[in-house]
């Protein structure tokens, strides 16, 4: 059954780890600025549940997704490409095509390094909203943005580079509201830093 | 409506939820959390 939050849950498919940090908190600021709720897996962190089935959930109860394949690189131990961004970026399209029929409206962004680049390792995504920022939080924000004014229908969003101000201020007064609430700004989860740019966005914006 | 509530460090369904609307016209809810009493915020319709 389609939730009551579909319309407004935007999954994000993105590496995790410390390098690609900041970019993944100024997608979740953007989104939140939006009026978007971010879902993705690290919600969950002490769950039990299987990671991939975790990730099947969440892309059933969103409308909206993100995928960040601009980290398709060699690792240097292994010698292997990470497969995990292009497999769930498969289950998002599959759930598009094959669900039931309040998932064929599914939308999704993908944002890669360099233009063209994909096309040299997962072709068959042509013709999709394939939006590149070259490490550029700033390009990142405005493309997010722009996607979610066109996608959704949103008439009266701050504008890219309104919102990159705001990332910015978020950014300064977040170290202040950590120390209020007994955290540090440096360490903070997935969820303390959705909750607080999710009030950050509605009391300020 | 659930929302993760910052003070107890845990999901939380929202108590006295109320519907806002932020300035670029995107809905929101508000309301408190109902083991603390801490202030709750979330995008999104309830």
């Amino acid at each position: 059954m389609k939730q009551k939050d579909y319309d407004y849950n935007i999954f994000i498919n993105c590496p995790f780890d410390r390098t690609y940090a900041r970019m993944f908190n100024a997608i979740v600021f953007t989104i939140t600025h939006c009026g978007f709720y971010v879902r993705c897996a690290l919600e969950e962190p002490d769950s039990s549940e299987n990671r991939l089935l975790r990730i099947l959930n969440i892309i059933s109860e969103c409308k909206y997704s993100i995928h960040d394949i601009s980290r398709q690189e060699i690792d240097t131990s292994t010698q292997l490409p990470r497969f995990n961004m292009p497999l769930e970026l498969g289950i998002f399209l599959g759930a598009k095509s094959f669900g039931k029929q309040y998932h064929k409206d599914k939308k999704c962004l993908i944002l890669d390094k360099e233009p063209y680049r994909y096309r040299q390792s997962v072709s068959d995504i042509a013709g999709l909203d394939i939006e590149y920022h070259n490490g550029s939080i700033k390009k990142a924000i405005v493309c997010v943005r722009n996607w979610l004014a066109n996608t959704s229908g949103s008439k009266r969003l701050y504008s890219g580079s309104f919102i990159y101000q705001h990332y910015l201020q978020f950014q300064k007064e977040l170290p202040k509201i950590c120390n209020q609430n007994n955290l540090d700004a440096r360490g903070l989860t997935f969820l303390e830093h959705n909750s607080l740019a999710n009030a950050w966005c509605i009391q300020t914006i | 409506m659930q929302a993760y509530c910052i003070k107890c460090r845990a999901k939380r369904e929202i108590k006295d939820a109320k519907a806002i609307t932020m300035k670029n016209g995107r809905p929101a809810t508000q309301g408190v959390c109902p083991s603390c009493g801490a202030k709750m915020y979330r995008v999104g319709k309830g």
